[in-house]
Protein backbone atom coordinates (compact mmCIF):
# COMPACT_ATOMS: atom_id res chain seq x y z
CA UNK A 1 0.00 0.00 0.00
CA UNK A 2 2.90 2.40 0.54
CA UNK A 3 3.94 2.22 -2.90
CA UNK A 4 1.00 4.01 -4.30
CA UNK A 5 2.83 7.31 -6.35
CA UNK A 6 -0.02 9.85 -6.52
CA UNK A 7 -0.45 11.70 -10.09
CA UNK A 8 1.85 8.71 -11.09
CA UNK A 9 4.69 10.86 -12.17
CA UNK A 10 7.43 9.55 -14.21
CA UNK A 11 10.87 10.88 -14.00
CA UNK A 12 12.82 10.89 -17.43
CA UNK A 13 14.81 13.72 -18.58
CA UNK A 14 12.61 14.41 -21.74
CA UNK A 15 11.71 17.90 -22.72
CA UNK A 16 8.52 17.65 -21.76
CA UNK A 17 9.19 17.06 -18.32
CA UNK A 18 11.63 20.37 -18.01
CA UNK A 19 8.75 22.43 -19.48
CA UNK A 20 7.69 24.98 -16.95
CA UNK A 21 4.66 23.52 -15.34
CA UNK A 22 2.45 26.50 -15.69
CA UNK A 23 3.33 26.12 -19.65
CA UNK A 24 2.49 22.72 -19.56
CA UNK A 25 -0.68 23.20 -17.36
CA UNK A 26 -2.31 25.75 -19.62
CA UNK A 27 -1.56 23.96 -22.77
CA UNK A 28 -2.71 20.77 -21.89
CA UNK A 29 -6.30 22.90 -20.89
CA UNK A 30 -6.08 24.61 -24.42
CA UNK A 31 -5.61 21.40 -26.39
CA UNK A 32 -7.91 19.91 -24.74
CA UNK A 33 -10.44 22.60 -25.43
CA UNK A 34 -9.69 22.17 -29.44
CA UNK A 35 -9.56 18.43 -29.11
CA UNK A 36 -13.81 19.48 -28.57
CA UNK A 37 -13.55 21.62 -31.04
CA UNK A 38 -12.93 19.85 -33.81
CA UNK A 39 -15.49 19.85 -36.81
CA UNK A 40 -13.69 17.52 -39.50
CA UNK A 41 -10.93 14.48 -39.83
CA UNK A 42 -8.09 17.30 -40.93
CA UNK A 43 -8.80 18.95 -37.77
CA UNK A 44 -9.26 16.01 -35.46
CA UNK A 45 -5.73 14.06 -37.07
CA UNK A 46 -3.91 17.28 -36.27
CA UNK A 47 -5.09 17.67 -32.79
CA UNK A 48 -4.23 13.77 -32.77
CA UNK A 49 -1.17 13.95 -34.07
CA UNK A 50 0.17 17.13 -31.94
CA UNK A 51 -0.94 14.93 -28.40
CA UNK A 52 0.88 11.75 -29.90
CA UNK A 53 4.18 13.92 -30.20
CA UNK A 54 3.73 14.99 -26.36
CA UNK A 55 3.49 11.39 -25.79
CA UNK A 56 6.65 10.23 -27.53
CA UNK A 57 8.37 13.15 -26.66
CA UNK A 58 7.55 12.61 -23.13
CA UNK A 59 10.15 9.53 -23.31
CA UNK A 60 7.64 7.73 -20.90
CA UNK A 61 7.26 4.19 -22.19
CA UNK A 62 3.98 3.65 -24.47
CA UNK A 63 3.07 0.56 -21.80
CA UNK A 64 2.54 3.00 -19.07
CA UNK A 65 0.04 5.24 -21.27
CA UNK A 66 -1.43 1.62 -22.53
CA UNK A 67 -2.08 0.68 -18.70
CA UNK A 68 -4.29 4.19 -18.27
CA UNK A 69 -5.88 3.76 -21.67
CA UNK A 70 -6.98 0.42 -20.30
CA UNK A 71 -9.21 1.57 -17.42
CA UNK A 72 -11.23 3.62 -19.65
CA UNK A 73 -11.55 1.14 -23.24
CA UNK A 74 -15.23 -0.31 -21.76
CA UNK A 75 -16.25 3.76 -21.51
CA UNK A 76 -14.85 4.07 -24.84
CA UNK A 77 -16.17 1.45 -26.53
CA UNK A 78 -19.38 1.76 -25.39
CA UNK A 79 -19.99 5.61 -25.77
CA UNK A 80 -18.94 4.72 -29.78
CA UNK A 81 -21.12 2.15 -30.33
CA UNK A 82 -24.20 4.03 -28.83
CA UNK A 83 -22.90 7.20 -30.74
CA UNK A 84 -22.76 4.45 -34.34
CA UNK A 85 -26.34 3.52 -33.94
CA UNK A 86 -28.04 6.74 -32.90
CA UNK A 87 -27.06 9.16 -35.47
CA UNK A 88 -29.61 10.84 -37.89
CA UNK A 89 -29.91 10.88 -41.76
CA UNK A 90 -30.40 8.48 -44.02
CA UNK A 91 -29.51 4.51 -42.95
CA UNK A 92 -26.84 2.63 -44.58
CA UNK A 93 -27.50 0.02 -42.85
CA UNK A 94 -30.80 -1.34 -41.50
CA UNK A 95 -31.75 -4.39 -39.23
CA UNK A 96 -35.31 -4.27 -37.25
CA UNK A 97 -34.54 -1.14 -35.13
CA UNK A 98 -30.88 -1.31 -35.41
CA UNK A 99 -29.93 1.23 -38.04
CA UNK A 100 -26.26 2.81 -39.01
CA UNK A 101 -25.88 6.04 -40.76
CA UNK A 102 -23.19 8.03 -42.56
CA UNK A 103 -23.48 10.31 -39.23
CA UNK A 104 -23.74 7.52 -36.70
CA UNK A 105 -20.45 6.37 -38.01
CA UNK A 106 -18.64 9.54 -37.66
CA UNK A 107 -19.88 10.40 -34.25
CA UNK A 108 -18.15 6.91 -33.07
CA UNK A 109 -15.19 7.54 -34.80
CA UNK A 110 -15.08 11.60 -32.99
CA UNK A 111 -16.13 10.50 -29.03
CA UNK A 112 -13.55 7.42 -29.66
CA UNK A 113 -10.42 10.15 -30.32
CA UNK A 114 -11.34 12.45 -28.46
CA UNK A 115 -11.64 10.47 -24.99
CA UNK A 116 -8.52 9.11 -25.79
CA UNK A 117 -6.69 12.38 -26.52
CA UNK A 118 -8.16 13.30 -23.24
CA UNK A 119 -6.92 10.81 -21.57
CA UNK A 120 -3.42 10.70 -23.40
CA UNK A 121 -2.65 13.97 -22.74
CA UNK A 122 -3.81 14.38 -18.86
CA UNK A 123 -1.80 11.25 -18.26
CA UNK A 124 1.36 12.49 -20.11
CA UNK A 125 0.90 15.83 -17.70
CA UNK A 126 0.54 14.08 -14.90
CA UNK A 127 3.27 11.79 -16.10
CA UNK A 128 6.18 14.34 -16.81
CA UNK A 129 5.62 17.03 -13.45
CA UNK A 130 5.49 15.83 -10.00
CA UNK A 131 2.54 16.94 -7.88
CA UNK A 132 4.38 19.72 -6.08
CA UNK A 133 5.08 21.06 -9.49
CA UNK A 134 1.81 20.89 -10.40
CA UNK A 135 0.36 22.63 -6.80
CA UNK A 136 2.51 25.38 -7.22
CA UNK A 137 1.99 26.13 -11.28
CA UNK A 138 -2.11 26.18 -10.01
CA UNK A 139 -1.23 28.82 -7.43
CA UNK A 140 0.34 30.87 -9.72
CA UNK A 141 -1.52 30.33 -12.56
CA UNK A 142 -4.32 31.16 -10.32
CA UNK A 143 -2.86 34.11 -8.50
CA UNK A 144 -5.11 36.64 -10.70
CA UNK A 145 -8.40 35.57 -8.81
CA UNK A 146 -7.34 36.80 -5.96
CA UNK A 147 -9.27 39.71 -7.49
CA UNK A 148 -12.52 37.68 -6.52
CA UNK A 149 -11.60 36.98 -3.15
CA UNK A 150 -10.25 32.98 -4.35
CA UNK A 151 -7.97 32.25 -1.30
CA UNK A 152 -5.88 30.45 -4.06
CA UNK A 153 -2.65 30.74 -1.70
CA UNK A 154 -4.81 28.54 0.70
CA UNK A 155 -6.32 26.40 -1.95
CA UNK A 156 -2.31 25.29 -2.90
CA UNK A 157 -1.84 25.06 0.65
CA UNK A 158 -4.18 22.30 1.46
CA UNK A 159 -2.85 20.53 -1.53
CA UNK A 160 0.57 20.67 -0.53
CA UNK A 161 -0.32 19.27 2.90
CA UNK A 162 -2.84 16.80 1.45
CA UNK A 163 -0.30 15.26 -0.82
CA UNK A 164 2.18 15.39 1.70
CA UNK A 165 -0.13 13.31 4.43
CA UNK A 166 -1.00 10.91 1.43
CA UNK A 167 1.81 8.41 2.37
CA UNK A 168 1.85 9.05 6.17
CA UNK A 169 -2.01 8.07 6.61
CA UNK A 170 -1.48 4.95 3.87
CA UNK A 171 1.14 3.68 6.61
CA UNK A 172 -0.91 4.59 9.55
CA UNK A 173 -3.55 2.61 7.65
CA UNK A 174 -1.36 -0.29 7.14
CA UNK A 175 -0.84 0.23 11.04
CA UNK A 176 -4.27 0.25 12.58
CA UNK A 177 -5.54 -2.83 10.00
CA UNK A 178 -2.43 -5.06 11.35
CA UNK A 179 -3.60 -3.93 14.76
CA UNK A 180 -7.37 -4.73 14.35
CA UNK A 181 -6.06 -8.46 12.87
CA UNK A 182 -4.01 -8.89 15.77
CA UNK A 183 -7.32 -8.35 18.08
CA UNK A 184 -9.00 -10.58 16.22
CA UNK A 185 -10.97 -8.55 13.51
CA UNK A 186 -11.65 -10.37 10.30
CA UNK A 187 -11.34 -8.50 6.94
CA UNK A 188 -10.91 -10.74 4.73
CA UNK A 189 -13.96 -12.87 4.64
CA UNK A 190 -17.56 -12.46 4.36
CA UNK A 191 -19.79 -10.36 1.69
CA UNK A 192 -19.27 -6.99 0.57
CA UNK A 193 -21.47 -5.57 3.41
CA UNK A 194 -19.86 -7.36 5.62
CA UNK A 195 -16.43 -6.47 4.64
CA UNK A 196 -17.58 -2.70 4.59
CA UNK A 197 -18.69 -3.07 8.33
CA UNK A 198 -15.18 -4.56 8.93
CA UNK A 199 -13.81 -1.14 7.83
CA UNK A 200 -15.32 1.09 10.25
CA UNK A 201 -12.88 -0.11 13.31
CA UNK A 202 -9.90 1.24 11.06
CA UNK A 203 -11.46 3.94 9.79
CA UNK A 204 -12.62 5.63 13.63
CA UNK A 205 -8.93 5.42 14.59
CA UNK A 206 -7.31 6.74 11.74
CA UNK A 207 -10.14 9.73 11.61
CA UNK A 208 -8.88 10.25 15.31
CA UNK A 209 -5.63 10.44 14.34
CA UNK A 210 -5.71 12.58 11.16
CA UNK A 211 -7.50 15.41 13.33
CA UNK A 212 -4.59 15.56 15.96
CA UNK A 213 -2.17 15.56 13.09
CA UNK A 214 -4.16 18.14 11.70
CA UNK A 215 -4.20 20.14 15.36
CA UNK A 216 0.04 19.64 15.50
CA UNK A 217 0.43 20.16 12.31
CA UNK A 218 -1.16 23.85 12.75
CA UNK A 219 0.60 24.33 15.68
CA UNK A 220 3.98 23.74 13.95
CA UNK A 221 3.18 25.66 11.37
CA UNK A 222 2.59 28.99 13.36
CA UNK A 223 5.36 28.26 15.03
CA UNK A 224 7.29 28.50 11.85
CA UNK A 225 5.43 32.06 11.29
CA UNK A 226 2.83 30.90 9.38
CA UNK A 227 0.22 33.59 8.46
CA UNK A 228 -1.43 32.97 5.06
CA UNK A 229 -0.11 33.94 1.79
CA UNK A 230 0.48 37.65 3.25
CA UNK A 231 4.25 38.86 2.72
CA UNK A 232 5.11 35.44 1.52
CA UNK A 233 7.95 34.51 -0.37
CA UNK A 234 9.16 31.68 -2.60
CA UNK A 235 12.11 29.89 -2.70
CA UNK A 236 11.65 28.10 -5.88
CA UNK A 237 11.39 30.65 -9.00
CA UNK A 238 9.97 29.74 -12.19
CA UNK A 239 11.69 31.60 -15.07
CA UNK A 240 10.06 31.06 -18.34
CA UNK A 241 13.07 29.63 -20.97
CA UNK A 242 13.84 28.93 -24.77
CA UNK A 243 12.04 25.74 -24.71
CA UNK A 244 9.00 26.69 -23.17
CA UNK A 245 8.98 29.23 -25.95
CA UNK A 246 9.46 27.38 -28.37
CA UNK A 247 6.63 24.97 -27.14
CA UNK A 248 4.01 27.80 -26.73
CA UNK A 249 5.38 28.79 -30.56
CA UNK A 250 4.63 24.81 -32.12
CA UNK A 251 1.38 24.75 -30.25
CA UNK A 252 0.21 28.15 -31.06
CA UNK A 253 1.09 26.83 -34.97
CA UNK A 254 -1.30 23.84 -34.16
CA UNK A 255 -4.02 25.40 -33.06
CA UNK A 256 -3.76 27.36 -35.64
CA UNK A 257 -3.92 24.94 -37.88
CA UNK A 258 -7.22 23.39 -36.53
CA UNK A 259 -8.83 26.82 -36.52
CA UNK A 260 -7.89 26.74 -40.19
CA UNK A 261 -9.19 23.75 -41.07
CA UNK A 262 -12.24 23.94 -39.17
CA UNK A 263 -13.15 27.00 -41.06
CA UNK A 264 -11.78 26.25 -44.69
CA UNK A 265 -12.90 22.82 -44.81
CA UNK A 266 -15.99 21.17 -44.97
CA UNK A 267 -17.44 20.07 -41.63
CA UNK A 268 -18.90 16.46 -41.68
CA UNK A 269 -21.70 16.56 -40.14
CA UNK B 1 21.68 39.97 30.27
CA UNK B 2 19.08 36.83 30.17
CA UNK B 3 17.58 36.43 27.22
CA UNK B 4 14.82 34.59 28.34
CA UNK B 5 13.21 35.69 31.04
CA UNK B 6 10.21 33.77 32.97
CA UNK B 7 8.71 36.14 34.89
CA UNK B 8 6.32 34.60 37.90
CA UNK B 9 3.86 32.84 35.68
CA UNK B 10 0.78 31.14 36.39
CA UNK B 11 -1.37 29.26 33.06
CA UNK B 12 -4.88 27.90 33.25
CA UNK B 13 -5.95 26.37 29.81
CA UNK B 14 -9.17 27.99 30.24
CA UNK B 15 -9.06 32.14 30.68
CA UNK B 16 -12.55 32.94 31.30
CA UNK B 17 -12.69 30.39 34.71
CA UNK B 18 -9.42 31.92 36.31
CA UNK B 19 -10.83 34.03 38.77
CA UNK B 20 -13.35 31.65 40.29
CA UNK B 21 -10.31 28.87 40.02
CA UNK B 22 -7.81 28.30 43.18
CA UNK B 23 -4.56 28.50 42.76
CA UNK B 24 -4.54 24.59 42.97
CA UNK B 25 -6.08 23.96 39.69
CA UNK B 26 -3.64 26.21 37.57
CA UNK B 27 -1.39 24.09 35.02
CA UNK B 28 1.78 26.56 36.24
CA UNK B 29 2.19 28.17 39.36
CA UNK B 30 4.14 30.99 39.88
CA UNK B 31 6.97 29.67 37.89
CA UNK B 32 9.97 31.94 37.39
CA UNK B 33 13.42 31.10 35.45
CA UNK B 34 16.00 32.89 33.43
CA UNK B 35 18.67 31.42 30.72
CA UNK B 36 21.13 33.68 29.43
CA UNK B 37 22.27 33.45 25.85
CA UNK B 38 23.93 30.70 24.56
CA UNK B 39 23.31 28.64 27.27
CA UNK B 40 21.74 24.76 27.07
CA UNK B 41 19.15 24.46 29.40
CA UNK B 42 16.96 20.87 30.07
CA UNK B 43 13.84 20.92 31.64
CA UNK B 44 12.57 17.95 33.48
CA UNK B 45 9.73 16.51 34.89
CA UNK B 46 7.21 13.78 34.42
CA UNK B 47 4.33 13.77 31.94
CA UNK B 48 1.43 16.14 33.36
CA UNK B 49 3.68 18.20 35.10
CA UNK B 50 3.33 21.29 32.71
CA UNK B 51 6.70 21.51 30.93
CA UNK B 52 5.49 21.12 27.85
CA UNK B 53 3.08 24.26 28.54
CA UNK B 54 6.22 26.09 29.37
CA UNK B 55 7.85 25.35 26.28
CA UNK B 56 4.82 27.03 24.41
CA UNK B 57 5.12 30.10 26.65
CA UNK B 58 8.48 30.88 25.33
CA UNK B 59 7.58 31.72 21.83
CA UNK B 60 4.23 33.33 22.48
CA UNK B 61 1.61 30.44 21.19
CA UNK B 62 0.07 30.28 24.75
CA UNK B 63 -0.07 33.69 27.17
CA UNK B 64 0.48 33.30 30.65
CA UNK B 65 -2.81 34.04 32.47
CA UNK B 66 -0.25 35.67 35.45
CA UNK B 67 3.18 37.09 35.16
CA UNK B 68 5.07 38.03 31.79
CA UNK B 69 7.67 36.23 30.08
CA UNK B 70 10.34 38.10 28.15
CA UNK B 71 12.05 37.01 24.76
CA UNK B 72 15.37 39.48 24.54
CA UNK B 73 13.39 42.11 26.73
CA UNK B 74 10.09 41.73 24.17
CA UNK B 75 6.85 41.08 26.15
CA UNK B 76 5.12 37.94 24.97
CA UNK B 77 1.37 39.26 25.45
CA UNK B 78 2.31 41.83 23.05
CA UNK B 79 0.39 40.75 19.96
CA UNK B 80 2.58 42.97 17.42
CA UNK B 81 5.58 41.05 18.77
CA UNK B 82 3.92 37.99 18.18
CA UNK B 83 5.84 37.01 14.92
CA UNK B 84 9.44 38.85 15.85
CA UNK B 85 9.53 36.34 19.06
CA UNK B 86 8.88 33.24 17.29
CA UNK B 87 11.44 34.61 14.49
CA UNK B 88 13.93 34.61 17.24
CA UNK B 89 12.87 31.58 19.54
CA UNK B 90 11.79 28.63 17.39
CA UNK B 91 9.89 25.37 18.58
CA UNK B 92 10.20 21.81 17.40
CA UNK B 93 7.47 19.42 18.98
CA UNK B 94 7.56 15.76 19.70
CA UNK B 95 6.91 14.08 16.64
CA UNK B 96 8.00 14.83 13.78
CA UNK B 97 6.19 13.50 11.19
CA UNK B 98 3.55 16.09 12.34
CA UNK B 99 5.65 19.30 11.55
CA UNK B 100 6.97 18.81 8.18
CA UNK B 101 5.05 20.51 5.50
CA UNK B 102 5.82 20.04 1.93
CA UNK B 103 6.15 16.43 0.29
CA UNK B 104 10.44 17.58 -0.64
CA UNK B 105 12.84 17.99 2.22
CA UNK B 106 14.06 21.15 0.95
CA UNK B 107 10.97 22.20 0.55
CA UNK B 108 9.63 21.69 3.98
CA UNK B 109 12.71 23.28 5.53
CA UNK B 110 12.47 26.95 3.05
CA UNK B 111 8.56 26.88 4.82
CA UNK B 112 9.64 29.13 7.68
CA UNK B 113 11.95 31.12 5.31
CA UNK B 114 9.25 31.76 2.99
CA UNK B 115 6.57 32.73 5.92
CA UNK B 116 9.08 35.57 6.89
CA UNK B 117 9.33 36.53 3.52
CA UNK B 118 12.95 36.05 3.01
CA UNK B 119 14.15 37.13 -0.89
CA UNK B 120 14.29 33.63 -2.90
CA UNK B 121 18.25 33.63 -3.32
CA UNK B 122 18.49 34.37 0.63
CA UNK B 123 16.27 31.69 1.02
CA UNK B 124 18.30 29.08 -0.86
CA UNK B 125 21.55 29.60 1.23
CA UNK B 126 19.43 29.28 4.19
CA UNK B 127 18.09 26.29 3.80
CA UNK B 128 21.39 24.41 2.07
CA UNK B 129 23.30 25.90 5.88
CA UNK B 130 20.35 24.50 7.57
CA UNK B 131 20.49 21.24 5.55
CA UNK B 132 24.09 21.23 6.43
CA UNK B 133 24.13 22.05 9.73
CA UNK B 134 21.79 19.21 10.86
CA UNK B 135 23.87 16.74 8.48
CA UNK B 136 20.94 16.41 6.03
CA UNK B 137 22.17 17.93 2.93
CA UNK B 138 22.37 14.88 0.67
CA UNK B 139 18.72 14.19 1.74
CA UNK B 140 17.39 17.54 0.49
CA UNK B 141 15.21 16.10 -2.58
CA UNK B 142 13.77 13.24 -0.59
CA UNK B 143 10.26 12.68 0.27
CA UNK B 144 9.95 13.33 3.96
CA UNK B 145 8.06 9.90 4.56
CA UNK B 146 10.89 7.77 3.07
CA UNK B 147 12.98 9.11 6.37
CA UNK B 148 13.61 7.36 9.32
CA UNK B 149 12.79 9.21 12.77
CA UNK B 150 16.04 10.77 13.63
CA UNK B 151 16.19 12.27 9.78
CA UNK B 152 13.20 13.85 10.29
CA UNK B 153 13.23 15.06 13.09
CA UNK B 154 16.62 16.65 11.92
CA UNK B 155 14.76 18.05 8.85
CA UNK B 156 12.16 19.37 11.71
CA UNK B 157 15.05 20.71 12.89
CA UNK B 158 16.61 22.88 9.90
CA UNK B 159 13.46 23.81 9.28
CA UNK B 160 13.62 26.21 12.67
CA UNK B 161 17.49 27.34 11.72
CA UNK B 162 16.76 28.57 8.63
CA UNK B 163 14.63 31.22 10.25
CA UNK B 164 17.78 32.13 12.02
CA UNK B 165 16.39 32.01 15.35
CA UNK B 166 18.80 32.71 18.26
CA UNK B 167 17.19 30.10 20.57
CA UNK B 168 15.66 26.46 19.68
CA UNK B 169 12.70 25.10 22.43
CA UNK B 170 12.51 21.73 21.86
CA UNK B 171 9.54 19.85 23.32
CA UNK B 172 10.51 16.30 23.91
CA UNK B 173 12.23 15.75 20.34
CA UNK B 174 13.71 11.87 21.20
CA UNK B 175 10.36 11.11 22.63
CA UNK B 176 9.97 9.09 19.55
CA UNK B 177 13.07 8.25 18.25
CA UNK B 178 14.74 4.75 18.53
CA UNK B 179 18.29 5.10 20.46
CA UNK B 180 20.33 5.75 17.17
CA UNK B 181 17.89 8.19 16.04
CA UNK B 182 18.05 9.99 19.98
CA UNK B 183 21.62 10.13 19.65
CA UNK B 184 21.62 11.81 16.00
CA UNK B 185 19.47 14.26 17.57
CA UNK B 186 21.59 14.84 20.40
CA UNK B 187 24.63 15.12 18.70
CA UNK B 188 23.50 17.57 16.13
CA UNK B 189 21.37 20.06 19.07
CA UNK B 190 24.74 19.50 21.30
CA UNK B 191 26.42 20.84 17.93
CA UNK B 192 24.20 23.69 17.63
CA UNK B 193 24.52 24.78 20.37
CA UNK B 194 28.32 25.18 21.05
CA UNK B 195 29.31 25.65 17.80
CA UNK B 196 26.57 27.98 15.74
CA UNK B 197 25.96 29.50 19.41
CA UNK B 198 22.15 28.85 19.46
CA UNK B 199 20.55 29.25 22.77
CA UNK B 200 18.78 26.48 23.37
CA UNK B 201 15.79 24.86 25.53
CA UNK B 202 15.20 21.32 25.67
CA UNK B 203 12.23 19.73 27.62
CA UNK B 204 13.18 15.92 28.22
CA UNK B 205 12.39 12.96 30.03
CA UNK B 206 15.49 10.99 29.61
CA UNK B 207 17.52 12.04 32.60
CA UNK B 208 21.05 10.97 30.10
CA UNK B 209 20.47 14.08 27.60
CA UNK B 210 20.01 16.57 30.55
CA UNK B 211 23.33 15.66 32.35
CA UNK B 212 24.50 17.32 28.78
CA UNK B 213 23.00 21.02 29.81
CA UNK B 214 24.57 23.83 31.63
CA UNK B 215 21.39 24.11 33.48
CA UNK B 216 18.81 21.90 34.66
CA UNK B 217 15.38 23.01 36.24
CA UNK B 218 13.04 20.44 37.50
CA UNK B 219 8.98 20.87 36.73
CA UNK B 220 6.82 19.07 39.33
CA UNK B 221 2.74 19.68 39.23
CA UNK B 222 3.37 23.50 37.93
CA UNK B 223 6.06 24.67 39.47
CA UNK B 224 10.14 24.27 39.78
CA UNK B 225 10.78 21.86 42.21
CA UNK B 226 14.58 22.50 42.04
CA UNK B 227 17.17 23.68 39.65
CA UNK B 228 20.61 23.89 39.09
CA UNK B 229 24.25 22.34 37.19
CA UNK B 230 23.37 19.13 36.53
CA UNK B 231 25.73 17.68 39.23
CA UNK B 232 23.85 19.69 41.81
CA UNK B 233 20.23 18.51 40.94
CA UNK B 234 21.04 15.22 40.20
CA UNK B 235 23.00 14.53 43.60
CA UNK B 236 19.50 15.38 45.06
CA UNK B 237 18.49 11.52 44.51
CA UNK B 238 16.15 11.28 47.83
CA UNK B 239 13.94 14.50 46.43
CA UNK B 240 13.74 13.53 43.45
CA UNK B 241 12.78 9.85 43.94
CA UNK B 242 9.87 11.23 45.93
CA UNK B 243 8.67 13.13 43.07
CA UNK B 244 8.85 9.57 40.95
CA UNK B 245 11.55 11.34 38.87
CA UNK B 246 14.78 9.01 37.81
CA UNK B 247 18.26 10.19 38.04
CA UNK B 248 20.62 9.17 35.31
CA UNK B 249 21.55 5.60 35.54
CA UNK B 250 25.10 5.39 36.99
CA UNK B 251 23.92 8.01 39.59
CA UNK B 252 21.68 5.43 40.84
CA UNK B 253 23.57 3.03 40.85
CA UNK B 254 26.34 4.66 42.87
CA UNK B 255 23.98 5.96 45.20
CA UNK B 256 22.77 2.81 45.80
CA UNK B 257 26.23 1.41 46.34
CA UNK B 258 26.86 3.95 48.48
CA UNK B 259 24.08 3.24 50.98
CA UNK B 260 25.08 0.34 51.13
CA UNK B 261 27.98 1.29 52.48
CA UNK B 262 30.39 1.83 49.76
CA UNK B 263 32.64 5.12 49.98
CA UNK B 264 31.94 7.55 47.59
CA UNK B 265 32.01 11.29 47.89
CA UNK B 266 30.20 12.86 45.09
CA UNK B 267 27.97 10.88 42.29
CA UNK B 268 28.62 10.48 38.47
CA UNK B 269 27.14 11.72 35.81
CA UNK B 270 28.29 9.94 33.17
CA UNK B 271 29.85 6.08 32.81
CA UNK B 272 32.93 7.28 32.05
CA UNK B 273 32.90 8.96 35.83
CA UNK B 274 31.51 6.25 37.60
CA UNK B 275 33.96 3.37 35.88
CA UNK B 276 37.22 5.70 37.21
CA UNK B 277 35.10 6.23 40.32
CA UNK B 278 34.38 2.59 40.90
CA UNK B 279 38.20 1.58 40.17
CA UNK B 280 39.18 4.06 42.63
CA UNK B 281 37.02 2.63 45.57
CA UNK B 282 37.64 -0.71 44.78
CA UNK B 283 41.12 -0.22 44.71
Amino acid sequence: MRDITLGQYFPTDSVIHRLDPRVKLILMIVFLVFTFITFNYFALGLIAASILMIVLLSKVPLKMYLKSLKVIIIIVVITSVLNLFYGTGEPIFQWHFIKVTYNGIHNAIFVCVRIVCLLLLSSALTFTTSPTDLTDALERLMKPLKVFHIKVHEIAMMMTIALRFVPTLLEETDKIMAAQKARGADMESGNFLKRIQALVPVLVPLFVSAFRRAYELATAMECRCYQGGEGRTRMKQLHIQKRDVISLIVSGLMIAGIVLCNIFLPSVR
Amino acid sequence: MDYIKVDNISFLYDETEAAHRKKGDFVLKDVSFSVRKGEFVALIGHNGSGKSTVAKHLNAMLIPTDGKVYIDGMDTSDENLTYDIRRKVGLVLQNPDNQLVASIVEEDVAFGPENIGIPPEEIRERVDNALKAVDMYEYRLHAPHKLSGGQKQRVAIAGIIAMQPDCIVLDEPTAMLDPKGRKEVMDTILKLNREAGITVVMITHYMEEAVLADQVFVIDNGGILTSGKPDEVFSQVELLKRHRLDVPQVTELCYKLRSCGVELNTLPLFSDDCISMLKEALR
